[in-house]
């Protein structure tokens, strides 16, 4: 309350300036914890694709490492094995939270995929080719993010099951393990090109989001985003007091 | 990749040149021979040399100084080069390995030749094979050498670190009884260098792809190119130059093998036969041990990653080698390809073809969406500032 | 501090937040959007190569690697490598393979190793190649020339000097022929000068047969007719002053005793026939 107060008083030449400005709200995509799952999750998602890919690197570059090759590739192998064990222990907290946590299980609710998204991808590239005027209305999942988040569990899995197959290889069969390897390197290509060209331009080239989205980092966006992209659940939320108690933040909170 | 001469060469130089410059106490014991049959007036010019009939390169130039110092720094010239007794020398014949070379070999009291190993290595793989039974195009075959030359004898100061202290206090426990210090230095040197290997595991690999790379070479012989090794992990510990990292001979000639005396995979006093593969992979008996809870089922898997002959047992014909008689690898790939080895094969190629398929649809899907979403965003940012 | 605090808790997506920044230019925007996506749009071509063509590092060397009979000899001459032949023996220093940038012209031509046709001898005159420039055996002094003499001239500046560290073959330098010009300055003997030899090698490959011939024999018009031979220098107070040139005396001796001179008569004895003329009869 306190603070609140101060930032009031400091924030004071801002609100005469702009005056509407004051009763901006805030609404929150991702509470603290799912900030937290995101964060580790992405760190150790690059860690793991350049220790990854590192292994692809042709010889005559990897020939210029000189005598620190067998330093690198140690850190390199330490790296990817720690980044990976991390990375599916999150992945167990994510399983946990959405079971045990009640924003969890309103995640995995909202999450699940329901016949409204398969209409709103049809509207949407109805939209895009200008058949449509206006583009569908959001929830708080749009397909996009549902693709992407089912794509996520599955690419998740497929790897943990391969890297640990491979991690404790002289249990398996040569066969499962080439297997393994073979799916481990294919679906390490098709999870970092969906990254790049579904969730990078999502973040980073979108016009308004230029040069980053910070909602990873706040867990909030304004009112007007708000309005954009997720309409259905603006509404939803506006209509509904309990779902106001959960996602909206005012600026000075 | 090809093993180039220069490369060779420029090893041998830095190798020999480190020696030169690093040797202290341990090593200045050793100068050049007495060259008590003078070739040495001519052959110690540096510009001495010529091209054969062939066209080949010859070069007839000898440091006396680092050839002292080599594996065969203890030998006249004439040793070898038997028989060359005109100037100019018009009765050179070529260097044989098998001649005895009137050293005393110390553990038979016979004199010394590369005849023991020359024997084994012809009855291997790499051989030529017998009158009986002789291998087609002998000439591909390596001969000794292909992969040996006259090295630089590195002294255990290399191993651990480039102190010279070690070999000084090793030799100085040598001479009390062996007071014949040259000797003892040489007994030095020769054991010591024994006790490593000469070449890193990226030699050894380009080495044995110098030819074993060679499709049109290998199919003639009824083998495929093992370019397919770069497509295991164990290429990537090379690649990267980890100590101890798995190079060809690390499975092909573990401990208790030699390199001379490589067999076919069939044979079962090879390394690589189905009954020996936990022992190698594991290996057994090394300083090493690479997988010492190999399982049966782990150990008899494929290594390299599936390569021509098993498409052509799959009756792919069109992956055999062109322009060269494939009749000895056809053959092969039928014997030696089992029902397993195929099925493997083509699950593995149906996943990848999978993804070849997946992963464009996935990602086009994507760029396609998005980029559709980002010029309807342009549309609608223009629309709304011609609103304004 | 507590504003700061307070902006970076909450303050961050706001709009008025953003007011506060100063909003980059244009062209700062672009600048960092391309240096952002650029790597990773490379990264992902790199990462569809890995997929669809996995083996196109090791196919370069595979092409490398053809056998001779399909790629024509002189193709595989020209893929021929390095200075050290494969399969060489011994070892090899680094007299062999060391660069020598100021070199006799000569060489762009007929290589390292340019004498081939006397057979038995050619291995021999080669490694004169070594310390001598060509010149000084292929550029005859006249007998009463009183400004010809010779100077060492490093291998890797060209300077000149009357003695060099070294021997049996292994100098920083070789010698070369001088002449002392009306000037009192001292030139190196050139037979074939700079600039028309670089005129040849641009226009040679424009010559018909016939102008290769013309050009050919224009090109090696101060060349001597007769080359020194050696026991023109390998005797007594011969064409060549070792001892001006800094040899030690026992080494001249050594180079000008029955040793070596007995050796070449014993060549032209028995290993010569009478038709291959050296010019020294």
């Amino acid at each position: 309350m306190e603070e609140a107060a101060v930032a009031e008083k400091i924030d004071e030449p801002r609100e005469e300036t702009l005056p509407a400005e004051q009763q901006k709200l805030l609404f929150v995509r991702l509470n603290k914890p799912e900030r937290w799952q995101h964060t580790v999750f992405m760190g150790c998602f690059i860690v793991l694709a350049v220790t990854g890919f590192m292994l692809k690197i042709p010889e005559d570059i990897v020939q210029k490492l000189g005598g620190f090759g067998e330093t690198v590739f140690f850190i390199r192998s330490l790296l990817h094995r720690i980044a990976g064990t991390v990375m599916i222990l999150t992945a167990i907290y994510h399983l946990f939270y959405l079971v045990f946590h009640p924003a969890g299980r309103r995640w995995l609710f909202d999450m699940l995929p329901r016949p409204k998204d398969l209409f709103d991808l049809v509207h949407n590239m109805l939209y895009f080719i200008n058949v449509k005027k206006e583009p569908p209305e959001f929830d708080r999942f749009s397909y996009k993010h549902k693709m992407e988040y089912g794509a996520l569990i599955l690419g998740t899995t497929l790897m943990s099951v391969t890297g640990l197959l491979l991690w404790s290889e002289w249990r398996w069969s040569k066969f499962i393990l080439d297997i393994s390897a073979l799916v481990h390197g294919m679906e390490a290509v098709l999870a970092c090109l969906a990254i790049i060209v579904w969730h990078m331009y999502d973040i980073h080239f979108k016009f308004h989001k230029s040069p980053v989205d910070d909602v990873w980092i706040t867990g909030v966006i304004d009112e007007e985003e708000m309005k954009e992209e997720h309409l259905l659940h603006y509404r939803k939320i506006m209509a509904d007091p309990r779902l106001q108690e959960i996602y909206i933040k005012r600026e000075n909170q | 990749m090809r093993l180039s001469a220069f490369m060779i060469g420029t090893i041998l130089l830095v190798t020999a040149f480190w020696l030169v410059a690093g040797s202290g106490t341990a090593m200045s014991a050793t100068e050049a021979l007495p060259d008590t049959e003078n070739c040495l007036f001519c052959h110690r010019y540096p510009g001495m040399g010529r091209f054969d009939e062939s066209g080949a390169k010859r070069i007839f130039y000898v440091n006396d100084q680092l050839f002292a110092r080599s594996n065969h720094g203890k030998l006249k010239c004439t040793n070898c080069h038997v028989g060359l007794d005109k100037i100019p020398h018009t009765d050179v014949k070529k260097v044989d390995c098998t001649t005895q070379c009137h050293l005393t070999e110390p553990s038979t009291d016979r004199e010394f030749s590369h005849s023991n190993m020359v024997n084994k290595y012809m009855a291997s793989v790499h051989g030529a094979g017998d009158a009986d039974n002789p291998k087609p195009f002998p000439e591909d075959l390596p001969t000794c050498k292909y992969c040996h030359q006259n090295k630089v004898q590195m002294p255990m100061a290399g191993l651990w670190g480039k102190s010279e202290a070690l070999a000084n206090e090793t030799l100085s426990r040598c001479v009390g009884c062996h007071t014949k210090h040259p000797w003892a230095q040489n007994f030095y040197l020769h054991f010591t260098h024994r006790m490593r290997r000469v070449r890193s595991q990226q030699e050894i690999v380009a080495l044995c792809t110098s030819c074993h790379e060679d499709s049109e070479k290998m199919a003639r012989h009824g083998l495929e190119s093992i370019a397919t090794f770069k497509d295991t992990f164990h290429w990537n510990l090379v690649k990267y130059g980890v100590k101890d990292a798995p190079d060809c001979i690390s499975c092909h000639v573990p401990v208790g093998y030699t390199t001379h005396d490589i067999r076919p995979k069939t044979d079962p006093a090879s390394s690589i036969n189905t009954f020996n593969r936990i022992s190698t992979c594991s290996n057994q008996g090394g300083i090493q041990s690479c997988h010492p809870g190999a399982t049966a089922g782990f150990a008899t898997g494929r290594v390299h990653a599936y390569g021509t002959k098993v498409q052509v047992a799959a009756g792919k014909t069109n992956a055999v080698v062109e322009g060269v008689d494939n009749t000895l690898l056809i053959e092969r790939a039928g014997k030696e390809m089992t029902e397993e080895e195929i099925f493997r094969h083509t699950v593995l190629s149906y996943i990848r073809l999978f993804y070849k398929v997946f992963i464009p649809l996935v990602v086009g899907f994507m760029f396609y969406h998005q980029w559709m979403d980002f010029l309807a965003a342009l549309r609608r940012r223009r629309k709304s500032r011609k609103a304004k | 501090m507590k504003k700061d605090i307070i902006k970076r808790v909450i303050g961050r997506s706001g709009p008025g937040g953003q007011k506060d920044r100063k909003p980059p230019s244009k062209t700062a925007k672009l600048v960092i959007k391309t240096a952002f996506v650029l790597p990773i749009i490379l990264f992902a071509l790199w990462l569809l190569k890995l997929v669809y063509f996995p083996h196109a590092e090791a196919r370069k060397h595979e092409s490398v690697a053809k056998p001779a009979a399909e790629q024509g000899i002189f193709t595989q001459i020209l893929r021929d490598d390095g200075p050290i032949p494969k399969e060489h023996f011994h070892i090899i220093d680094e007299h062999i393979s060391q660069a020598e940038p100021y070199h006799p012209i000569c060489l762009e031509c007929h290589g390292s190793y340019p004498h081939s046709k006397e057979k038995k001898v050619r291995a021999i005159l080669n490694f004169h190649n070594g310390f001598l420039a060509c010149m000084v055996c292929h550029v005859r002094k006249k007998p009463d020339d009183k400004s010809f003499s010779f100077v060492w001239v490093d291998r890797q500046t060209g300077a000149t000097s009357m003695r060099v560290e070294g021997g049996f073959g292994k100098y920083p330098a070789k010698i070369f022929p001088i002449r002392e010009t009306a000037g009192r300055r001292l030139e190196i003997i050139h037979p074939v000068d700079e600039k028309a030899a670089a005129e040849f090698m641009r226009l040679k490959n424009q010559f018909s047969a016939d102008q290769m011939a013309k050009a050919k024999i224009k090109l090696h018009e101060n060349i001597s007719k007769k080359p020194v031979f050696c026991n023109e220098c390998h005797k007594k107070d011969g064409y060549f002053d070792f001892a001006k040139l800094g040899f030690p005396g026992n080494r001249v001796d050594h180079l000008t005793s029955t040793e070596i001179t007995g050796m070449i008569e014993k060549y032209e004895t028995f290993y010569m026939p009478e038709t291959i003329d050296f010019g020294s009869k």
